[in-house]
Parts: C-alpha cells; sequence; structure tokens
C-alpha cells in the first residue's frame, strides 16, 4: 500500500532522521531507496520532499555534508552530527508517542462500526 | 541492497546536466544533488535493459523538470533564510520609511529646516526600498500568481502615489500628471478589489470592510486635494476686493477732507498738513511697490495658481525689504501718535493697527498681498481720524 503524501508530510523529517542515525554517510538517492526497501515499497519519497528537509537539517547544523566526485558527478553525502543525533533521538521519540496516541484513537471501537 | 551497475557516459551525464542546469537553481549543492539524484535513477532503469533515450524519458514522466526550481524555492522557504533577511529589509524599509516622514511632517509644521529633505528621502526609502521587496516577497510566497492584475495594478498605484507625493513635495514638474495617474490606477484596483471580492467565497465581510476603508480613503484624498486647489484662490480673491472697496470709500473722504483743510487759510497749517500727506503718501507708495515686486514678472493667471501660492522662496528674497518696511511702518506711527495728540482712543487704535512685522513676509504670495493691502486700509482709517479731527478743530 502507498502511503499518501498528507499522511506522511509530519513524518518525513522524523524518517530521514532515523535513518541517518543508523546508517552513517548516505547521499539522497540512496536515502529514498533505503526508505522505500523498509517500507516495502509503500514509502516512494519524492525529491521534492526530500531535499528540502535534508537542507533544513544541515542548516539547522543536524547534518553536516561531504562532496565526492563518484562517476564523473558530485555526490554529496549527508552524516548526523552529534545535535543532530540528538534531534533525531527526541524526534523519533516524538512520532513514536504520535503514532501510540494515533493507535488508541483509531484502534478503539467507539461502537461507531457497523454491523 | 542492489546499487545499479550501469554506469552513465559523461556525454549522457553532461546531457543530464544540461537539463537541470536548465531550470536555474543556484542554492549551494542541491542543483549537483538533483543530478546525481537523476542520473541514479536513470542508471537504475539502464540496469533494467533500456536504453539511454528510453530511461530518461521515463524517469522524465516521473520527475517534471519544470518543478525542480520549485525544490529550490521550497528549500528556501524551509530554510527562512533568505525569506528572513527579506523580511527584515521590509521591516525596516518600512519603519526608517514612516518615521523618516513622520519626523519630516514634524519639521515641515515646526519651520524647522530640513524638512524637505527628510520627506523626500522617507519617500524614496518607501517607493525604492519597501515596494520592490514587497513585490519580491509576495512573489516569492506566490501570493501574486493567484490574482495577478490585482497585485500589479495595487502595487503600481501604490507605487505612483507615493511618486505623486514626492513630486507635490518638491514642486517638480508634471507632478499633477502623477497625481492623476495615481487616482486612475486606484480606481482601477478598486474595480478589480471589488470583482475579487465578488469571486472569491471566503472573508468577505474583511474585504469588503477593507474595499469601503480604501474607497473613503481614495474618496477623502482627492477632496482634499481638489479642496487645497480652490480655496485658497477663492479666499484671496474675495478679501482682496472686499478690501480695495473699503480702502476706496475712505479715499473718497479724505480727498474731501484735504480739500476743505487746504482751503483755510493758514500757512503753517496748511504745510502740517502738506507735509502730513506727503508722509502718507509715501508710505502706501512703498508698500504698493512691494506689493508689486511680489507679483512681478507672472501673469495674473499663475497669480493665483497653486504652484505659486506654495511658492515661498520668492519671499524669502525679500526679507530685508520687509525689515526696512517694518522700521518704517513703525516710524510712522510714532509720527501718528505725536499728531494724534494724545487723544486716548485713537493713540490705542494707532498702535495697533499700524503694526508690520517683517515676519508675516514668512507666508504665501497672496496672503502677504493681502497683509500689505491691509496695512493700506488701516493706515488710511488713521490718517482719515486724524484729519476729522484737525477739520473740527
Amino acid at each position: 500500500m502507498m502511503i499518501s503524501k498528507e499522511l506522511l508530510k509530519g513524518s518525513v523529517k522524523s524518517i530521514v532522521l532515523k535513518v541517518l542515525a543508523e546508517h552513517d554517510n548516505m547521499y539522497g538517492y540512496e536515502l529514498t531507496q533505503k526508505i522505500e526497501k523498509i517500507s516495502e515499497g509503500s514509502i516512494k519519497l519524492t525529491f521534492g520532499a526530500l531535499y528540502p528537509i535534508l537542507h533544513k537539517l544541515e542548516s539547522d547544523g543536524d547534518v553536516i555534508t561531504e562532496s565526492e566526485t563518484v562517476n564523473n558527478r558530485v555526490r554529496v553525502y549527508y552524516k548526523l552530527t552529534k545535535k543532530g543525533n540528538e534531534t533525531a533521538r527526541v524526534k523519533i521519540r516524538e512520532l513514536m508517542e504520535y503514532i501510540n496516541i494515533i493507535q488508541k484513537l483509531i484502534g478503539r471501537d467507539y461502537g461507531l462500526a457497523m454491523s | 541492497m542492489d546499487w545499479p551497475c550501469h554506469n552513465l557516459s559523461d556525454e549522457e551525464i553532461k546531457f543530464i546536466r544540461n537539463d537541470v542546469e536548465n531550470c536555474g537553481i543556484s542554492y549551494s549543492h542541491l542543483e549537483e544533488e538533483l543530478i546525481d539524484h537523476i542520473c541514479c535513477m536513470v542508471e537504475e532503469y539502464l540496469d533494467e535493459g533500456y536504453n539511454f533515450d528510453a530511461a530518461y524519458s521515463r524517469v522524465k514522466k516521473y520527475i517534471s523538470f519544470d518543478t525542480l526550481k520549485d525544490i529550490e524555492i521550497q528549500t528556501l522557504i524551509l530554510i527562512n533564510k533568505k525569506i528572513q533577511a527579506m523580511k527584515t529589509t521590509l521591516k525596516l524599509a518600512g519603519i526608517i520609511g514612516l518615521v523618516t516622514v513622520a519626523v519630516a511632517s514634524a519639521f515641515k509644521i515646526l519651520h524647522l529646516p530640513g524638512a524637505g529633505i527628510l520627506l523626500t528621502l522617507g519617500i524614496i526609502t518607501l517607493t525604492f526600498g519597501y515596494v520592490p521587496v514587497l513585490i519580491f516577497a509576495l512573489k516569492r510566497e506566490k501570493l501574486l500568481k493567484r490574482s495577478r492584475y490585482l497585485a500589479f495594478t495595487g502595487i503600481s498605484a501604490a507605487f505612483l502615489f507615493l511618486i505623486s507625493l514626492l513630486f507635490t513635495v518638491m514642486h517638480w514638474p508634471l507632478r499633477e500628471y502623477t497625481i492623476y495617474g495615481s487616482w486612475i490606477l486606484i480606481f482601477i484596483f478598486l474595480i478589480l478589489l471589488f470583482v475579487h471580492i465578488l469571486r472569491s467565497e471566503d472573508n468577505r465581510i474583511i474585504h469588503l470592510s477593507l474595499l469601503l476603508f480604501f474607497s473613503v480613503m481614495f474618496i477623502l484624498d482627492i477632496t482634499l486635494y481638489v479642496l487645497s486647489q480652490n480655496n485658497p484662490r477663492i479666499s484671496h480673491l474675495t478679501i482682496e476686493s472686499n478690501l480695495d472697496e473699503s480702502i476706496g470709500l475712505f479715499d473718497n473722504s479724505i480727498q474731501a477732507i484735504y480739500l476743505d483743510l487746504e482751503s483755510v487759510d493758514d500757512e503753517k497749517n496748511k504745510t502740517d498738513i502738506t507735509d502730513f500727506r506727503e508722509h502718507v503718501e509715501q508710505l502706501i507708495m512703498r508698500i504698493e511697490n512691494i506689493k508689486t515686486t511680489l507679483f512681478a514678472s507672472r501673469s495674473e493667471q499663475e497669480q493665483f495658481n497653486r504652484k505659486f501660492i506654495k511658492d515661498y522662496s520668492k519671499i524669502n528674497i525679500m526679507e530685508s525689504e520687509a525689515k526696512d518696511l517694518e522700521k518704517e511702518v513703525n516710524r510712522f506711527r510714532d509720527y501718528l501718535i505725536a499728531n494724534a495728540d494724545s487723544i486716548p482712543h485713537l493713540n490705542k487704535y494707532i498702535s495697533r493697527s499700524i503694526r508690520f512685522g517683517y515676519l508675516e513676509f514668512n507666508n504665501s504670495p497672496p496672503i502677504v498681498y493681502n497683509n500689505l493691502t491691509k496695512l493700506i486700509r488701516d493706515i488710511k482709517i488713521a490718517e482719515f481720524e486724524i484729519l476729522n479731527r484737525l477739520n473740527h478743530n
């Protein structure tokens, strides 16, 4: 099942931070592939969604970048900083709590189910 | 994870790079990343057995090159750096401009020097600092696209309105055209705003009250302008004709009394009266001369138009002449009081009405003109009173 943009919007940053926390030095395309694979094809990040967030993380000091020439083109690798690790921890916990609450809200039977 | 094993050739990378570069992305390393990303996507299709052209056209279906620039805009909005700088500039230009205009207005009211320069600086800051940054900011946040014509006329109207203010303050030529131009634009803007409100569903009440506010301001602006154009002309001419009439009446009586007095056979008295008459005539002639120089080399129509009424510079040149006149009027007053033979009410009248401060020249020419005519009338009244007393004796 593909996850809709609307649902994904608020959690892209946390997902990117989580993936970066577990893998050192990743570039944009690699990140999208990784997320797609882990989510078993449910989350396909467009680069319109990915790069603004990566650059925001960079300008906030959560990640640092390193450029490398690979196959005759420049590839930019992202790596979490110390501050970024802390941000990742906070963001992931926040998302987990959110998921729990949503679980409670959606999982509960309010008697709305029609027989 | 299986990474692409087909690598693009230099030409193929160059081809993709060319397409991306055409989008004009300049922020940081975003362009390089997008090129790499697209190359990776193409390489993935190459692995699946497509040739370059087929692979690239498949990628192009997935990503639209028209939206690449949007990624940069989204990035900038998210990072907020340029937007932040823009907002700071907007605030600064707005505050500096408004404060300068306010201070300049205070200067103008208090007649302090430098008001004109300050006002000009303030308006220039608003016109060339605030308005362009505002356009840029609106464009960035894509507010211009939604109602293009409305935004265009609104901004141009504001721009031209500020320009017309500048022209008016500086008394530059063609300022009437800038004023009329701004009126036309404001009028079009109000109509477009009305149409816009009718079309859009939300916030109708707020929009309508805004429209009402703008319309009232607009009508007020035109009314004030028209009133300021007409008023000085009417009042000036009315006062002038009334004064001339009363001076004429006094003059008739005065001439009659002179005839009476001169017919009396008293040599000493005669010389005194001739002396007095000459004294008065000289002073009045002098005042009349100054009145003429006030309007020298101006056609009748020019004398009463708005430009000239506001033209103080002409008067300032006459300051030394005005100071001389002040002295002369004072001297004449003393002379009159000496001749009034200490009759209390006459003395009081003379010392109260025959006075002229050179600072009265700190007015627009028609007002100075009127004041000088009033002075002549007061001198005539005093002359009449004194002669009348002499005649009864």
